[in-house]
């Protein structure tokens, strides 16, 4: 072990109320050797003021692609404990669901071979394992299959697809967002694990508009489940909770659109105005239920900003009914990543890819009828421009 | 096309522009079905070379595909 280095720095970060990333290095810094000199790297890199990392390079394991992210670090000498210092992904259980055996087997596996530093679960949404070295890796490969897990993805690739707790716990969820995460995974294994696409592409699954796992703002595909009826009422159960809330003011005058009113009595709900924001049956979960027709707005482009601006997903189809085995939803992606594989160039994302060529080549590709609700956001140009020889 | 044929013709493009060019899975992709290859055909001649450590991913901003070497912090071209 390298010698103590002392951690003024860091040791601030220890004070106050919140948890700190500073303590658990350092309890972790007591069994091994790589949180221990984490500690004395970043204490150097906060005095310095410039990162001591260095990243990327050829470490994986043998027929993937990705599922390790490669680092080093400059100072190799001095801090040999991070000399390597690769990050592991773990694809989690749809809805992040483990059993505490199957938790501890996992750690089990990483206090052997790495750093003991987690991260659950990164925004990616995987299980990331902090810090081990190349020679590590194929026995922690061999030691994660075994026990039926898989790495997930990096690099221009499929990332792990990734969905709220869904049906198993939410109540709000319109679609089996667990059981279509978890086809998607087993259908795109090679997309996942063997980088062919010009850049990353995310998928992410929310059962409802509250897009508990933020899919609009970060996924390339946001899955939303949404409801194509009328909102279910429960108008006894309005007037009961008109005694304790103030129905006008927390709920009405907060819809979106306008399209609700009460009189007192009786909530009415002009349905074709509504949006599905999930506002009114947040605040009233006893007397305000989804519709019974259920399934998905699928949108796409959402990413955050590295090569040009972040942007949101927008509107792609108003409505997919979802049922498993989820043949249109793959139908759909396979189309898409086609389109995006023909013209996308080097870390392009497809978002980016439909603004330099327009939404008419990604449409004919795609075959998807254009539709209103693609605006991609409220005032927007909502045209879609025909090509002459197509207007008749 | 044959697979060892079409493995090798992989193989070669990767190798000729090292140095020189940093090759996509998609570049490789689109070289050999110009050659006559199909989508499937070369996918499945690409993960014969990987699997069997030929040819191995690399990451820089994006992924690639190379001839082995030197791994990360020693590379070169970094
Ligand atoms: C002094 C004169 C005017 C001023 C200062 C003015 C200002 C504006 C402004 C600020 C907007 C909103 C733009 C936006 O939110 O993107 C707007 C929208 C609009 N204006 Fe005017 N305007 C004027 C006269 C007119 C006239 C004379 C007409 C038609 C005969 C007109 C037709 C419209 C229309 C159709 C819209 C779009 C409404 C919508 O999309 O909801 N405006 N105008
Ligand atoms: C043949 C005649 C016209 C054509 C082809 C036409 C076409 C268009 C198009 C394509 C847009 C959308 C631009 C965009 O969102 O990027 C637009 C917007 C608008 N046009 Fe026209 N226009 C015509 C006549 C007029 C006239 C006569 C007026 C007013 C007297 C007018 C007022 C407006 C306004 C205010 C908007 C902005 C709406 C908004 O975005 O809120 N247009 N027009
Ligand atoms: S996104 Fe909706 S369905 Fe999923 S956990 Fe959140 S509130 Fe529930
Ligand atoms: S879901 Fe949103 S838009 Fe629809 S009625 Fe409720 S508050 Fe209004």
């Amino acid at each position: 072990m390298s010698k103590d280095v002392k951690t003024p720095m860091l040791d601030d970060l220890e004070k106050g109320a919140w948890p700190s990333f500073v303590k658990e290095i350092k309890k972790a810094a007591k069994r091994s050797n790589t949180a221990h000199d984490l500690l004395g790297i970043l204490e150097r890199s906060y005095r310095d003021k410039v990162t001591h990392w260095k990243h990327g390079g050829i470490v994986g394991v043998l027929g993937y692609g990705g599922g390790v992210i490669g680092r080093y670090c400059d100072l190799p000498e001095e801090f040999p404990g991070v000399a390597h210092f690769h990050t592991v992904r773990i694809n989690p259980p749809s809805g992040f669901f483990y059993t505490s055996k199957a938790m501890k087997e996992l750690c089990d596996i990483w206090d052997k071979y790495g750093s003991g530093l987690t991260n659950l679960h990164g925004s990616t949404g995987d299980m990331v394992w902090l810090g081990t070295q190349t020679d590590k890796l194929e026995p922690i490969f061999a030691e994660i299959t075994a026990k039926g897990w898989d790495l997930g993805g990096s690099g221009s690739c499929l990332r792990t697809p990734s969905s709220c707790v869904g049906m198993a716990r939410c109540e709000f969820s319109n679609i089996d967002t667990m059981s279509i995460c978890h086809t998607m995974t087993q259908k795109f294994q090679d997309e996942l694990h063997r980088p062919a696409f010009p850049y990353k592409f995310k998928i992410k699954v929310s059962g409802c508009a509250n897009d508990c796992t933020a899919a609009v703002a970060r996924a390339d595909m946001s899955i939303i489940g949404t409801w194509k009826d009328n909102i279910r009422i429960d108008q006894a159960e309005v007037k009961n909770l008109a005694k304790s809330m103030n129905i006008q003011e927390e709920v009405v005058d907060m819809c979106p659109t306008k399209c609700m009113s009460f009189d007192g009595s009786t909530l009415k709900i002009n349905d074709k105005d509504c949006n599905r924001c999930m506002h009114c049956i947040n605040r009233m979960p006893k007397a305000l239920r989804p519709g019974k027709e259920k399934g998905a707005t699928i949108m796409l482009g959402g990413k955050a900003p590295i090569v040009t601006g972040a942007l949101m997903s927008w509107v792609l189809v108003p409505f997919m009914k979802l049922e498993a085995p989820y043949d249109n939803l793959e139908a759909l992606i396979r189309k898409l990543w086609e389109w995006w594989d023909d013209h996308g160039k080097n870390r392009e994302r497809i978002g980016e890819l439909v603004d330099r060529m327009g939404m008419r080549s990604m449409l004919e590709a795609t075959g998807l009828p254009p539709v209103p609700q693609m605006v991609k956001a409220p005032r927007t140009n909502p045209y879609v421009f025909w090509a002459p020889g197509e207007v008749k | 096309m044959d697979a060892a044929e079409l493995q090798k013709k992989i193989y070669t493009l990767v190798e000729t522009n090292m140095g020189k060019k940093k090759m996509k899975s998609g570049d490789l992709k689109k070289a050999m079905v110009a050659e006559g290859a199909t989508e499937e055909e070369f996918k499945a001649a690409l993960r014969e070379l990987v699997d069997g450590g030929k040819l191995v991913y690399s990451y820089f901003g994006g992924s690639f595909i190379e001839v082995p070497h030197t791994e990360g912090s020693a590379n070169p071209q970094q």
